[in-house]
């Protein structure tokens, strides 16, 4: 018992600071003068934030940009989870590396990509096409908000499919059947029962969608500001990044906008998954649904469904490998084939640069993930298990930076920051990292806390066993799951971060995603694609070995 | 409306196995019977109610309701299940938890297309059938499980269907409640004067329920008949065990007279029905149900199906007395009045009549 309490203050303490510092610290640095140092509260910030005369174009920027993104992802999700639950649409497997596979690709190499392909001066896709048909300009131009939206979509479309295919799932089907029995056609019985009894489920995709691309920074970075399409986070970073002193007042200030949507939308989300529970329904009996026979739909269905898997993922990989290979951009060719060589992974290997981002990124990755897991494992047990009214303030806390937007975030923590002697060192942003990606790493534990019921550590101890040794024998072996799960969704963000990096990373703490923003900034895409697939092959690493490693432990607690 | 299902086979591959849901089927179910389908999980019931519903389809046969074909594997006939005019409630009863009790209980009409008065009246008129009078503005997800099971059954009934069919539609209700709203249920329909399918893996549901029981095993319709037929005098080993608890002792018939025949067994010869006529010289089973053992107090030995034991493994369950009499080697499950004075170990008389003992093929 003296565990417990001394455990759960210790960790408000650490959470708090991880959570409501960088909040903090932004509203403080939101009336400041000037940067660096505390004194003299003003206005002036907010007042030129607020009246910039762009503001209104950017604001509405954003809303058509995350409501766009919402609606793509949603519908895609519904569409995909209902195809692989409901339907008898072959090779199913193809939906499950749907949902995994955006994970090992980072969000900036896909953007990078769609770039290459599509845009209007020199796009891949765009030069075939006006090859074959003759055309005299550019058929598609991704540097604009329908492109952003497309691209937002797609890569926001695995938490969509995550929040709908497990309600689809666990749909009880007999919803379905008894309103054909009442007469109703297939057609009236999707939008009348199905979709109305999703309806949960599908506000809190779409809300956790415009969550996430109100705090992307990849798409609005690399394909808004070419076109001179500002949303908030790029809104932001040319406020910090332009001009002689970056302006972190009036940074904090509009961030401020940011923040408040983004927690008001986390709780209405959080809601809405609460209410949900109100409309599970259990099954009786674990009868197999009758799948719907597609018919001649079939195959063209799923050649869809492949046309978007390959997209998703085997799209952006051969664009960057191919790039990697060439002196520039080009359409595939001959000449194109002729002119490959290495250079660009010369290049990239021996950029002092790139080896240094690379390297910090591992550091990140690895530690930060491993920090960041065992932070977790402890907030997890006490919000789970320990369940006092402390207990309680630490969840909230900690559901609280999933609403982070992170640009805001590491400008808060700037303002922190910079007046510790930690300033421009690693550990900047890993705790950074770690402050905004905690929900990630608690969740999968929470999950798999709650799974171990009670009695099991009840009769453990009943067996004669101390608290440590129940711990050690029994809770744990059954958290590994939830261990490894925590840990590859944390070390893969953290090898990809790009939006708190783009503001906390100095020279000497340089990221891989912040190296890759920099290379396409100057437009080296060759040495970009190098260090990308660089990249890629780090993330998946990460995850199959993990995996595999999860798998091993499994497989000791069967007992074979 | 009568139902005729004809050589309905269905057969499915669960890993790498061939499981025969339906084995060639044939059913005439009469107009305006309660007709139960009852058999262990596995046995194909749910799937042959799914059929005749339409949420499934067999490989081969035919399903006739009236006069209309509603499936034929031959004829390539498929009428899909909004179009079949049933009714039925779902083992979990299926309410939509985004509707009130109103909209659950109006949707068949509703896909009627019927004025809207007409449709409100005749959910009122459907609620007070179910007792549920002024329930119209409950939101779904506040009623109790047996006000939700009187929802699904006004629902499957507001569209006033040719048959009304039940999918284990108490198994999710307490055993209180499970047993009033079984004889309320019976009541109800033969009320009703309607044609309805019930499946239960319940022997007591299927026995309280019914005007016909098909007793189902692996796919295939083992027997079919009245609840006392079947209770009292089965076919076979199966359903005797099934329908009721059996006390089943295997022997050879030494004599037969009639409908009784004499078995010699183990524990002695039994007189019991010899409803099949199996010949002498046969070897045979002969059941006898724990309630019809009843203590001798006053009989002498010689007597017919008397028999010396001891008695063991005896509780009290309030009701009743339950133990094992041992005779022989043999033990005898049985159920003994709760008046009676009697003690574990003590040697005791007990009788059975032949006319509710049976014999039946072993």
């Amino acid at each position: 018992m003296m565990k417990k309490i001394t455990l759960t203050p210790a960790l408000i303490i650490i959470v708090g600071f991880l959570t409501i510092c960088p909040v903090f610290m932004l509203v403080l640095g939101s009336f400041m003068e000037g940067f660096g140092s505390f004194e003299g509260l003003t206005l002036s910030k907010y007042i030129t934030a607020y009246t910039d005369p762009g503001l209104k174009e950017m604001l509405l920027n954003t809303l058509i940009f995350t409501l766009g993104s919402a609606a793509v992802s949603t519908i895609l999700a519904l569409f995909l989870a209902y195809m692989n639950t409901r339907t008898n649409i072959p090779f199913k497997f193809v939906f499950k590396i749907i949902s995994i596979i955006p994970m090992m690709i980072p969000h900036i190499l896909f953007c990078v990509s769609w770039a290459l392909l599509l845009n209007p001066s020199n796009g891949i896709l765009n030069r075939l096409l006006m090859d074959v048909f003759g055309l005299e300009s550019a058929l598609f131009n991704i540097y604009t908000l329908p492109g952003m939206i497309l691209v937002e979509g797609l890569l926001d479309l695995p938490i969509a499919y995550l929040i709908i295919a497990p309600a689809m799932n666990s749909f009880d089907v007999s919803l379905e059947e008894s309103s054909k029995v009442c007469g109703a056609s297939h057609w009236q019985t999707l939008m009348r029962i199905t979709l109305p009894v999703l309806r949960p489920a599908i506000l809190a995709s779409i809300i956790l969608v415009i969550v996430r691309s109100l705090a992307s920074f990849a798409v609005p970075s690399v394909l808004g500001m070419p076109g001179r399409i500002y949303v908030l986070p790029t809104h932001i970073y040319k406020i910090i990044s332009s001009g002689f002193a970056a302006d972190y007042g009036q940074a904090s200030a509009i961030g401020m906008s940011a923040l408040a949507a983004s927690i008001v939308l986390i709780y209405l989300y959080r809601y809405l998954t609460s209410e949900s529970s109100r409309f599970v329904t259990i099954s009786g009996r674990g009868f197999k649904p009758t799948l719907i026979d597609l018919k001649a739909y079939k195959y063209p269905l799923f050649t869809l469904v492949g046309i978007l898997s390959f997209i998703l993922i085997i799209l952006p990989v051969i664009v960057l490998l191919y790039t990697s290979f060439l002196p520039y951009s080009m359409v595939p060719s001959l000449k194109a084939f002729s002119m490959m060589s290495l250079k660009n992974w010369y290049e990239v290997l021996k950029d002092p640069l790139s080896l240094l981002s690379l390297k910090n990124s591992l550091i990140l990755g690895i530690g930060g993930a491993t920090l960041g897991v065992i932070l977790s494992i402890f907030v997890a047990y006490v919000i789970v298990k320990v369940r006092t009214k402390a207990a309680g303030i630490l969840e909230s806390l900690s559901f609280l930076s999933f609403s982070f937007p992170g640009i805001v975030i590491g400008v808060g923590f700037m303002w922190f920051f910079v007046q510790t002697p930690l300033y421009g060192t690693i550990w900047v942003l890993l705790i950074a990292y770690i402050a905004t990606y905690l929900p990630y790493g608690i969740r999968p534990m929470s999950s798999a806390f709650i799974q171990i019921h009670s009695s099991l550590e009840e009769s453990s101890r009943v067996s004669g066993a101390g608290a440590w040794t129940t711990m050690r024998r029994i809770v744990i072996p059954l958290l590994i799951p939830g261990i490894v799960s925590g840990w590859i969704l944390m070390a893969t963000m953290f090898v990809r971060e790009l939006t708190v990096s783009v503001v906390l990373s100095r020279p000497g703490s340089e990221v891989l995603a912040v190296q890759i923003l920099r290379f396409s900034e100057d437009g080296l895409w060759g040495q970009l694609s190098a260090l990308g697939i660089i990249m890629i092959i780090i993330s998946s690493t990460l995850v199959i070995l993990v995996t595999m490693l999860g798998n091993k432990f499994s497989r000791i607690q069967a007992g074979s | 409306m009568q139902i005729q299902i004809k050589g309905l086979t269905k057969t499915y591959q669960t890993e790498g196995k061939v499981v025969r849901a339906l084995n060639n089927i044939n059913l005439t179910i009469d107009a305006n019977t309660i007709f139960t389908l009852l058999g262990p999980s596995g046995c194909g019931k749910t799937t042959l109610l799914r059929a005749i519903v339409g949420l499934e389809n067999a490989d081969e046969g035919e399903i006739i309701i009236g006069d209309e074909i509603v499936w034929s594997s031959e004829k390539n006939i498929f009428i899909p299940p909004e179009k079949r005019g049933l009714g039925m409630v779902f083992q979990t009863y299926a309410i939509w938890p985004h509707m009130n009790v109103f909209d659950n209980v109006g949707y068949p009409l509703q896909n009627q297309n019927l004025p809207k008065e007409e449709i409100k009246q005749r959910v009122a008129e459907t609620l007070k059938l179910v007792q549920l009078e002024g329930f119209e503005n409950r939101p779904a997800t506040k009623l109790s499980g047996g006000q939700q099971q009187r929802v699904a059954l006004a629902r499957a009934l507001v569209a006033k269907p040719k048959v009304i069919l039940f999918d284990e539609p108490l198994s999710n209700l307490d055993a209180k409640l499970r047993e009033d709203t079984r004889k309320e249920l019976r009541s109800f329909l033969n009320g009703l004067g309607i044609t309805a399918i019930y499946v239960t893996h319940d022997r007591i549901e299927a026995l309280a329920l019914s005007d016909v029981i098909a007793v189902m095993r692996a796919g295939k319709i083992v027997e079919k008949g009245a609840p006392k037929k079947i209770y009292f005098n089965p076919d076979s080993a199966f359903v005797a065990d099934f329908i009721g608890r059996a006390n089943l002792i295997e022997g050879t018939i030494t004599e037969h007279d009639g409908e009784f025949a004499t078995i010699h067994t183990a524990i002695g010869d039994i007189r019991g029905l010899n409803s099949h006529h199996l010949p002498i010289g046969n070897n045979a089973l002969i059941c006898i149900r724990p309630e019809f053992i009843h203590l001798a107090h006053a009989q002498k030995e010689g007597d017919t199906n008397l028999f010396k034991g001891v008695m063991e493994n005896l509780v009290f369950i309030g009701e009743a007395y339950e133990g094992d009499i041992k005779i022989n080697d043999t033990l005898l499950t049985t159920t003994i009045e709760p008046t009676e004075d009697i003690q574990a170990g003590s040697e005791i008389f007990i009788s059975f009549a032949p006319q509710y003992c049976f014999i039946i093929e072993a």
